[in-house]
């Protein structure tokens, strides 16, 4: 429930417009799957039961995530 | 060779690849592609005083007009000095190495100007992780000699669909995802009067992904990820993630992301993390991150014999820079990381060595070139 209701606080219904998303727009600000703008590990799921998504073993990686 | 020669060496190789993509490109070109083109190379490693785990993959992406296309080859090692109990009359220490080759295809076609649909497969040979190479060692020593005991040959393949939806233009996105994956694992054993006994070796997953990508205000961007797991044998597993970037100023940037997992009858799992970046230059940024997680653990009963994990914490913490420039871009990341378990208790006991407190190192570095 609280994680629901956190969810739902930060989703939000507000239209930006694009000439006033520079600063959201900027490579570090995009939740890019390039490795050169993601600082997460591809390791620590695989020691953290918990931080991986998928119950299976893992596979070669998202190639359509976004 | 040492680990840490040997983590070294598969770095400086995987950098030194991506160097040799332009001439791949050229050699494409009579295929009359067009569009724009990503090459990129990342390597990480992670390692401490036992164990060496190396993640390596090569990437290409290409937009074109209205359709998208990504391809990965991935390329894992592991290596660890496994150690017996004291208490295992069969066990004896022992270097093991193996690794593992991966394949994955997708693709991206827009329906319109607001809808999107992807697809992707791939495909693995070899071990996904240490923690499976450890156990495999295991009863590979109790029952290696034993009529009925089969080497390990572990693959798997995945296939996935998705829906993407702008619901609002440029600041809101809905994305839908199923995926399917096939694993064959190393299995585990159990013997009685009846003999040697091979456990689940094929495991099935079914998951389904929703996802909320929104820009909130002109300097806050969110992903929320709610994700449905099941598995062969488990029960299902529900898991979110939620992800803020903040925009401080035209410099500084704040990262966030809080995260956790539920499956009966008692495993759960929270993490989160932060991050701090500062645009030194036009060109080069810093990072400085942290990172926390604590799960209860995967053994349900702790007075029966079990190779599940015991209850973890982990802690880690960063730093990182990035350079960008004209068509480049260049990351490498440093961080140390802190495994913590719990006292396994007499039903893990055989495997005390391998959920032992250890102090890691992580360096991470990626490279990629557009087109």
């Amino acid at each position: 429930m609280i994680v629901m209701g956190f969810a739902g606080l930060v989703s939000g219904c507000s239209h930006v417009p694009a000439y006033d998303q520079a600063m959201v727009s900027k490579p570090n600000m995009i939740f890019s799957e390039s490795p050169v703008f993601d600082f997460g590990s591809k390791v620590l799921p695989r020691i953290e039961p918990g931080a991986s998504a998928s119950g299976g073993a893992q596979a070669a990686g998202c190639a359509t995530c976004r | 060779m040492h680990a840490e020669l040997k983590g070294a060496a598969i770095a400086l190789a995987w950098v030194l690849i991506p160097l040799s993509l332009g001439a791949q490109k050229r050699a494409l070109g009579g295929l009359n592609w067009s569009g724009v083109w990503r090459g990129e190379a990342d390597l990480e490693t992670v390692w401490c005083n036992d164990i060496l785990l190396v993640e390596s993959a090569l990437g290409f992406r290409q937009r074109l007009g209205r359709r998208g296309l990504n391809l990965s080859v991935s390329y894992g090692y592991f290596q660890l000095d496994y150690a017996p109990a004291d208490f295992d009359p069969f066990g004896i220490e022992r270097q093991r190495s193996e690794d593992r080759t991966g394949f994955q295809l997708g693709l991206l076609q827009s329906l319109s100007k607001r809808w999107e649909v992807t697809a992707s497969g791939g495909v693995y040979h070899g071990y996904t992780d240490h923690r499976s190479l450890w156990l495999d060692e295991y009863y590979r020593q109790q029952f290696g000699n034993l009529e009925d005991y089969e080497e390990s040959d572990p693959w798997g393949y995945n296939l996935s669909a998705g829906l993407r939806w702008e619901y609002i233009p440029s600041s809101g996105f809905i994305q839908l995802q199923a995926l399917f994956s096939r694993d064959d694992v190393a299995p585990g054993y159990e013997i009685d009067f009846d003999g040697l006994f091979r456990g689940t070796e094929t495991l099935y997953t079914w998951t389904g992904r929703i996802s909320f990508e929104n820009v909130l205000t002109s300097r806050i961007r969110s992903l929320n990820e709610f994700i449905i797991t099941d598995t062969t044998d488990r029960e299902i597993r529900s898991a979110y993630q939620g992800s803020l970037n903040w925009a401080l100023t035209r410099r500084w940037v704040a990262r966030a992301v809080l995260g956790g997992a539920l499956e009966k009858p008692e495993f759960d799992a929270y993490y989160f993390s932060f991050g701090l970046d500062f645009d030194c230059t036009s060109s080069l940024l810093f990072s400085f991150s942290g990172r926390y997680y604590s799960d209860t653990g995967e053994i349900e009963d702790a007075l029966l014999f079990s190779s599940a994990a015991p209850a973890l914490e982990s802690y880690q913490l960063g730093l990182g820079l990035r350079w960008v420039k004209n068509l480049y871009s260049f990351k490498l990341f440093v961080a140390r990381y802190f495994t913590r378990y719990e006292d396994p208790g007499i039903g893990v006991a055989s495997f005390v060595n391998l959920y032992r407190d250890r102090n890691w190192t992580i360096v991470q570095c990626a490279f990629s070139k557009e087109w």
